[in-house]
């Protein structure tokens, strides 16, 4: 009888341990109470479906993790809440900044960005519509940790992943954060998004016909996904260059994109050969092959040569096809009427 | 010197008259499943944006493989390319180059005019045959034109070919090696291959799948399909109708060298009464043996 | 060479009509296909993958929106609608429902008017049938919840509470004791159907009169149920018979408890002080 009570136990608190793993979230608030229903949710005024419902178990599994909902919705004081801005990345959150014990923030990125071509305020940019400016949540998603640490399992059999945490635990003893922090330095060694996640991202804006005339610009994406970069991404091909190879140079950070006509660009023009020679992609690219135009479109006044050869191949198609198709049309219609003839008549 | 295959043969009762040699159908049926593998791994790259161009990929095994059946494809087609012109000048040579020299009565003019009346030469008279087809298809005439052995659709797909397989192999090259290419062109010339590889593949297909499949395949005295590609020999009406003057042609040279006739009809009579023969020999010796045996018996 | 007579027999003349028929489709498809490096448009469309649809489908509620304008709200898709925001992926199965009456016009987002608590009532109308609020059954003993299933109508009496509701195919709803219909009865369906084919044709009069009998259920009835009717602290003067319908001693106890009821309260309190009153006017057409 006592094993039996024993195993109970036992098993009890196994459950009471799971569940109280799972229940990690970050919500001392309660935000969930009224934010779990999936649907919680509205129509703005213009037109828009507007969620509030955030799935916990995703969210604790997200980089976010950490992070407690009014840590980025810091206008939220009150039950029921006002009216509130747009959640600003720049924003000091409630967790430290691991190494010194300064208030997190992503202000960095959002100053980098701010030099980046994608602020109305530089120099280069056409159209300053800002409203057409891309913001943080415009690109990022909450995402979820890329590594798993079920994958350790993956690469070695005898490395169960619990083990790999008590190595850990060795040191950071009864120290939940270095979960945290193996989830977090893993998530960053891991591989970048799919190449077909990056193009996405950017064609949200990139591939707009609308955008790209009142920006005066060319449809980026489109006439990305018409070179053979753009199919290796659309087919699938592993480690097809993205939008990204090309326009970060190697080693900065993808929110420090700059016009091609700014020198210190991955794209400027004289220098853009450097970005094509690298070991895994071009080795040893001349200056004209950085020349080769990546975002081609037949315009008889950007690109005239390409224009004429194109207007030529299908004048010649068309040329040359037509008249065999209404050659072969004809000879059908005279087999119809094979006794049909117009110089019998004449003969009568 | 080349195997002399029959201008006619005879098989069940119809005469079928030589066509196309066997070197001939081996260079065909390479330059068509060629044609084909670069087909079907080239499209879906160039029209990428339709729904059927995923599946084709993934049937092959993905980019990396279509990639290089298409190079495979590719280099084969150059490399018959290249062949086809020693076919064409060893051609000259042992028909007319060598037995000239021999003979001691080599003129340039000769060999113009051995090149201009060579089966596939554009001349004068195809000019005129497709004026005479107009005028026939419009009802003008009562007339198809009279052929030669090839006739002006056929050399239009035979000199589409030939212009097309440089133009697409040299633009093709440069593709595979945009690197190398770059270091002795302008960036441009990479683009501008592209254009130009995609759109002449475009203008080959289109012409190949309707008007070469429509003229040699399936046109109504053909249809439902031609097997000329596979056995090189037309059968008579066919001959007499679309190529009048080399039926013509071949009838004189049978006339006066009726080898180059092979009766395969005859052939097969005359192997069936041997086989006949033979077996009778062999079934009157067994029953001429059981009835001695029978016999044998009786006695006892 | 005489011409005999050649004898046109219907192999030849199907042979030719196909064959030209096919020939004008190959011409047709070669055009496409030479011609599409100059047609920017179409060919730039298909990039974005998942934005355009999500774009077309915007396209089509707004345009959806205007083509409605007259006659109450927009049916607004509760999947298909265009995200503003999503940094938080929701994933939702978010099941349609297709067997509400009320649903078929108002869409499974239907509340918009009042700014602080639609978004709290189109929580509830996730999983509770537009009737179980709307219509307030005075009798408690001649009536019945039942939960259908939103695709299919199925009813059940209970289904799983241990949990909250989150991603459910189910709906509450009111049935009279013998499961008779409260609202969308066969005679009210049909008039509704009849409504929204003509109502593109409808003088206004005629149409605010067809409305008018469309909504009376709802706009007669003064008591309609409110927040606290069923969020009580005192459970066995709740409107929803919690045990009944199927939830646990646990849930029913967190529905009531403190801090539901205390959220009730603050918002009853700065909110919603005429909660599901019937306003002048503007209501009848919602």
């Amino acid at each position: 009888m006592r094993i039996y009570c024993f195993i109970a136990v036992m098993v009890f608190s196994l459950f009471v341990t799971c569940a109280s793993a799972q229940a990690a979230v970050t919500d001392g608030e309660n935000c969930m109470m009224c934010h779990k229903y999936p649907g919680l949710t509205r129509v703005n005024d213009e037109g828009y479906l507007r969620v509030f419902y955030v799935d916990s178990e995703n969210y604790a599994h997200t980089v976010h993790t950490k992070v407690k909902c009014t840590g980025c919705h810091v206008d939220i004081k009150e039950i029921p809440h006002k009216e509130m801005k747009p959640v600003d990345c720049s924003t000091e959150c409630h967790i430290n900044n691991a190494g010194s014990e300064k208030p997190f923030s992503h202000k960095k990125i959002v100053e980098t960005l701010k030099k980046s071509i994608h602020n109305p305020d530089n120099p280069d940019v056409r159209a300053r519509i800002v409203e057409d400016f891309p913001s943080c949540t415009n690109c990022h998603k909450n995402p979820t940790y890329r590594f798993d640490p079920g994958d350790v399992e993956s690469v070695d059999e005898a490395r169960h992943k619990e083990r790999v945490l008590q190595k850990c635990a060795v040191c950071h003893d009864n120290n939940i954060d270095y979960k945290y922090f193996f989830n977090h330095v893993t998530h960053r060694i891991k591989n970048l998004a799919p190449s077909e996640d990056v193009v996405k991202t950017c064609s949200k804006c990139h591939s707009r016909e609308e955008m790209a005339t009142k920006h005066k610009m060319k449809n980026a994406a489109a006439t990305y996904l018409d070179t053979f970069h753009g199919k290796a991404v659309e087919f699938g091909m592993p480690h097809a260059p993205t939008c990204i190879d090309c326009h970060v140079k190697k080693g900065d950070s993808a929110h420090n994109i700059q016009s091609w006509r700014n020198p210190k660009s991955a794209t400027y023009e004289p220098n853009r050969y450097k970005t094509c020679e690298d070991a895994d992609c071009h080795a040893n690219a001349s200056q004209q092959f950085g020349m080769i135009r990546m975002h081609s479109v037949i315009d008889k006044d950007i690109y005239p040569i390409e224009f004429y050869v194109a207007l030529g191949f299908t004048i010649l198609t068309i040329g040359a096809f037509y008249p065999l198709l209404g050659l072969m049309i004809l000879e059908l219609i005279r087999e119809l009427f094979p006794n049909f003839s117009l110089r019998r008549k004449k003969k009568d | 010197m080349m195997r002399k295959l029959p201008l006619i043969k005879i098989k069940n009762g119809t005469k079928h008259y030589l066509k196309i040699t066997g070197n001939q159908k081996a260079q065909h049926y390479i330059l068509m499943t060629t044609f084909l593998m670069l087909t079907i791994t080239g499209f879906p790259l160039k029209f990428h944006y339709y729904e059927w161009a995923k599946p084709v990929i993934e049937f092959f095994g993905g980019l990396h493989v279509t990639r290089t059946l298409h190079r495979i494809a590719g280099v084969t087609m150059c490399g018959l390319f290249f062949y086809h012109w020693y076919y064409l000048i060893k051609n000259i040579y042992n028909y007319y180059w060598g037995p000239a020299k021999r003979s001691g009565t080599f003129s340039w003019g000769e060999l113009g005019k051995f090149v201009y009346y060579s089966p596939m030469c554009p001349r004068a008279k195809d000019g005129k045959d497709i004026a005479d087809f107009v005028k026939f298809a419009l009802f003008i005439s009562d007339d198809r034109p009279k052929h030669e052995r090839f006739h002006w659709r056929e050399k239009f797909d035979y000199w589409a070919v030939f212009w097309g397989i440089p133009v697409l192999g040299i633009t093709g090259v440069f593709l595979w090696f945009p690197v190398w290419a770059a270091s002795f062109m302008p960036g441009w010339a990479i683009n501008i291959s592209y254009i130009a590889h995609s759109d002449e593949a475009m203008l080959a297909v289109s012409v190949i799948f309707i008007w070469h499949m429509y003229n040699a395949h399936v046109n109504y005295d053909k249809f439902p399909a031609s097997n000329l590609f596979i056995t090189g020999y037309l059968p008579e009406n066919l001959m007499k109708h679309e190529y009048y003057v080399e039926w013509a042609r071949i009838n004189k040279i049978v006339e006066k060298d009726p080898s180059f006739m092979v009766d395969v009809d005859a052939q097969q009579e005359a192997q069936k009464l041997e086989d006949e023969e033979k077996l009778s020999i062999i079934r009157d010796q067994i029953s001429f043996l059981q009835e001695s045996e029978k016999n044998d018996k009786g006695d006892k | 060479m005489s011409h005999q007579h050649v004898k046109v027999g219907p192999k030849r003349i199907i042979y030719c009509l196909l064959g030209i028929a096919i020939m004008v489709y190959c011409g047709y498809i070669v055009e496409i296909l030479v011609m599409h490096i100059w047609h920017k448009a179409p060919h730039a469309e298909h990039g974005e993958a998942g934005l355009s649809k999500e774009d077309k489908l915007y396209q089509d509620m707004i345009a959806g929106v205007s083509q409605d304008g007259g006659h109450g709200a927009p049916v607004v898709d509760i999947n298909s609608s265009h995200k503003l925001y999503d940094f938080h992926e929701t994933k939702r199965t978010a099941i349609e429902d297709t067997q509400n009456l009320c649903v078929s016009c108002h869409g499974d987002v239907p509340h918009d008017k009042k700014k602080e608590v639609r978004a709290f009532l189109n929580m509830h109308a996730y999983f509770m049938a537009c009737e179980t609020c709307h219509i307030k059954v005075e009798n408690t003993m001649t009536t019945k919840f039942v939960w259908y299933e939103k695709t299919t109508g199925e009813q059940k009496d209970k289904i799983d509470l241990s949990t909250y509701l989150k991603d459910t195919p189910y709906k509450l709803l009111p049935l009279a004791a013998d499961g008779g219909k409260l609202y969308d009865n066969d005679q009210m369906v049909k008039y509704v159907d009849e409504f929204k084919s003509q109502v593109n044709n409808m003088a206004p009069s005629a149409k605010s009169a067809a409305m008018k009998v469309i909504h009376r259920p709802m706009t007669e009835l003064k008591n309609a149920v409110n927040c606290e009717n069923c969020h009580t602290p005192d459970r066995a003067k709740a409107y929803l018979p919690f045990e009944k319908i199927g939830y646990p001693e646990r849930r029913a106890n967190q529905l009531v408890g403190n801090e539901v009821v205390g959220m009730v309260n603050k918002y009853k309190e700065f909110y919603i002080p005429n909660f599901l009153k019937p306003a002048e006017g503007t209501e009848s057409e919602n």
